[in-house]
């Protein structure tokens, strides 16, 4: 396969990986106003924010979250317009979208036609909306919709596409991305820079992600209905059968590179391995032992972003010289 | 059929080719905007025995053509016998010194040629042929099939020839005009990227043939070879499907501020090593200064009578033909010699007289540079238009494949000049399309 359509696939993988993440996030953030106290709304969105390395908009940065509910409404839908509907956040899930579908336009030939289409049909919903749109009635149910629209596009793209290697950069794409989100999130939350609520416990804050990573039930299977800190960050650390745990992406990474043919940058190839044997190895024995989660987390992060680098160089960015030549 | 159902059936196929993004991209002087072209859902009935004529006249002219392109990069009888003048070549600005005594596959240039037809009171006539890097071929199966789903026991009932058997015979030709004519070449489709007007249709056609949709950045040239980056490692290229205009394709041979085109491709390509289609220098074919000499190359290297005629057109580089044109702007057509895309033209009966006037200033300065052609009374075909049927002109884009043997499916993409009065066709300017259904007896 072209290295730059490869490249193309994966990066459409991670731009609706993040379309998704994000819709999840809002979609609790969107339902948490409805009955939250002001302070764990504003925490809700500097977390939001915080993990994607972003500043929010100017207005509500100066103000710094107000906290009366009034105010704290308003902001609310600049914020939610910001990450929603603004062409100029790269990380808005409008322009998510159009990068996804923008990496599509140039794979076409290489994704099925109901792949295109459903991913086409989803850009143009996001497209033609408008936050005063949603926000009239059930703005919760457009994220849950959007969610919707992406699991249908991997859906399609399960039952559809050939098991190339285009196949295993779009679901590498997904999986680093997955890694990176989900590892920047949980390192802010596990921090203990951010001042603790009045009733002096987090629960609710975690609670919050357990529902938006569809986790709460797998939660309690677990560990039962009482909500801790400390075990719901194990459980979407390490635990290996939770699709939305970090364990699960690094599983699914490691067995993807290695699905992969022998890269053109032979070196960078085995460095992208030895960098998921590792993230792997770190969550599975060391992680349940550490004195400070925190910096384990940042250390995880820091390795999946060493991981995609070397991903780039290996297969997308080599240089000529170092490649071999196939007649 | 009821006017609602026609109208249902209008909004169902506009809707099918929003939904699947069947686009160009437009430009203005700020921005590229992707457009979805316009289709008209009512086709374009051709009976078969005028496509025969059609079909059969085209082949001719692309054989012809084929011989013009080899003689005229290698001995140039036919400028030596006077039958074509030698400035007209010479000033072409696509006749291209870097092809003398380049030979290609089977001696074939053109191997996709597009020629517009039109439909006047005396027959069809080529308006011109596209001989660089003609488009519109993914819009006319795109509208086939957009079509035909929607009325499928009207399209069942008429005995429709298909079209699209067209990738496969695009296949065909491309191993053909490849050297080693190995029965699985390694294709390429250089496009020059995302932003190019016609980038669906790169997209559409490298899917149809299988090919890797490469762009400049895409391809390396080491020891007289081109290889295509892959995620295994460089791999050799045998034909390379070029949308890209000769200018741009290699920076070291000629725009050396190309930054779409691929250094050394010209050099690998002299070697024998990789085939280019079209080749290089195909543009001095369909110059407007040349195109006036068709027929006489028909004559001249088929010994045949051209079975598809020009339309009438005067040479402003001719002084009689210069004045002539002068005196009728107010009757005639006026284009520039290499433009294209409907851009630079006049239309002398829809122009006011300033229009007209600043254009005779240019036409003095640069007499050369214009050819002028009478107002075709261009054929109208019905489309569904703001609920009603209403005439609209029309043209044809036919699509010859030309390798060891010459293809043609039975159809075309038929342009549309939507707004009323107008005789544009260009998608750029407002045309649309519609399906053309060849039909059978």
């Amino acid at each position: 396969m072209l290295a730059r359509s490869a490249e193309c696939l994966y990066w459409m993988g991670r731009y609706l990986e993040r379309t998704e993440h994000l819709c999840q996030l809002l979609g609790v953030q969107i339902g948490a106003l409805i009955d939250r106290p002001v302070r764990e709304l504003t925490f809700g969105w500097h977390r939001i924010y915080k993990h994607l390395r972003e500043t929010p908009p100017s207005s509500s940065q100066k103000e710094e979250f107000s906290f009366t509910d009034d105010e704290s409404l308003a902001d609310a839908y600049t914020l939610t317009d910001d990450l929603t509907f603004e062409p100029n956040n790269k990380y808005s899930i409008w322009s998510c979208f159009a990068q996804s579908r923008e990496n599509a336009r140039q794979v076409r030939h290489c994704i099925s036609e109901d792949m295109w289409s459903s991913l086409n049909l989803s850009y143009l919903r996001v497209r033609d909306a408008t936050l005063a749109d949603i926000w009239q009635d059930e703005p919760e149910q457009f994220y849950v919709d959007l969610v919707r629209d992406v699991n249908t596009f991997f859906g399609m793209a399960s039952v559809s596409m050939y098991r190339d290697e285009g196949w295993d950069f779009l679901q590498l794409g997904k999986t680093i991305e997955h890694l990176q989100l989900r590892v920047n999130l949980l390192a802010i939350q596990s921090q203990d820079s951010i001042p603790l609520p009045s009733d002096g416990t987090r629960d609710f804050e975690w609670t919050s992600i357990l529902n938006a990573y569809r986790a709460s039930g797998a939660y309690q299977q677990n560990y039962g209905v009482d909500i801790s800190a400390d075990d719901a960050l194990d459980m979407l650390v390490s635990n290996a059968d939770l699709p939305n745990s970090l364990m699960y992406a690094i599983t699914r990474t490691d067995e993807r590179i290695r699905d992969l043919d022998i890269a053109p940058d032979a070196k960078s190839g085995d460095s992208a391995l030895r960098f998921s044997g590792r993230l792997k190895s770190l969550v599975a024995h060391e992680w349940p032992d550490t004195d400070d989660r925190t910096r384990m987390l940042v250390l995880i992060g820091n390795l999946a972003d060493r991981l995609h680098d070397q991903i780039a160089e290996a297969w997308f960015n080599y240089r000529n010289e170092n490649a071999s030549r196939q007649f | 059929m009821p006017p609602e159902r026609m109208a249902a059936i209008q909004e169902r196929v506009t809707r099918s080719f929003t939904n699947e993004g069947i686009s160009f991209t437009l430009y203005d002087e700020d921005e590229a905007t992707e457009r979805i072209i316009p289709i008209d859902a009512i086709p374009r009935v051709v009976p078969h025995d005028e496509w025969l004529t059609i079909e059969s006249g085209l082949k001719q002219r692309v054989s012809a053509l084929n011989r013009f392109l080899h003689d005229v990069y290698h001995d140039a009888q036919i400028v030596k016998d006077g039958v074509i003048p030698v400035d007209i070549v010479k000033s072409c600005p696509q006749y291209r010194l870097e092809m003398h005594r380049v030979t290609t596959p089977n001696d074939v240039y053109v191997g996709i040629c597009g020629s517009d037809i039109v439909r006047t009171n005396d027959g069809y006539r080529v308006l011109e042929d596209n001989l660089r890097v003609p488009s519109g071929v993914s819009y006319m199966i795109a509208n086939r099939r957009a079509v035909k789903s929607n009325m499928p026991r009207i399209f069942r009932q008429n005995n429709v020839m298909e079209v699209e058997q067209y990738g496969r015979y695009l296949f065909e030709t491309l191993r053909e005009l490849t050297w080693t004519q190995t029965s699985e070449p390694s294709i390429a489709l250089l496009t020059p990227g995302i932003f190019n007007a016609a980038f669906y249709e790169h997209v559409f056609l490298a899917h149809e043939i299988g090919a890797a949709l490469v762009e400049g950045q895409d391809l390396v040239v080491n020891d007289g070879f081109v290889y295509m980056r892959t995620t295994t490692g460089l791999r050799k290229v045998d034909v390379i499907y070029r949308r890209l205009d000769d200018d741009f394709i290699d920076p070291l041979t000629f725009r050396r501020d190309s930054a779409l085109g691929v250094p050394g491709l010209m050099h690998a390509f002299k070697l024998g090593n990789v085939s280019l289609v079209n080749a290089p220098g195909t543009g001095v074919a369909d110059d407007k200064s040349v195109y006036v000499y068709v027929p006489d190359m028909i004559r001249y290297y088929l010994s045949e009578e051209p079975i598809l005629q020009n339309v009438d057109t005067f040479m402003c580089r001719r002084p009689k033909d210069l004045e002539y044109t002068l005196d009728n702007l107010d009757k005639l057509v006026v284009k520039t010699v290499g433009g294209s895309g409907g851009y630079g033209m006049l239309i002398g009966p829809q122009a006011t007289i300033k229009e007209r006037s600043d254009y005779a200033q240019g036409i003095r300065d640069d007499p050369e540079n214009f050819i002028a052609q009478p107002l075709l009374e261009l054929s109208r075909s019905p489309c569904w238009i703001d609920g009603a049927l209403r005439p609209r002109c029309v043209d044809l884009r036919p699509f010859i494949l030309q390798g060891a043997e010459t293809r043609i499916v039975s159809g075309a993409f038929c342009r549309v000049a939507l707004p009323e009065g107008s005789y544009v066709v260009n998608s750029s300017q407002g045309g649309g399309g519609k399906d053309v259904w060849v039909v059978r007896d």
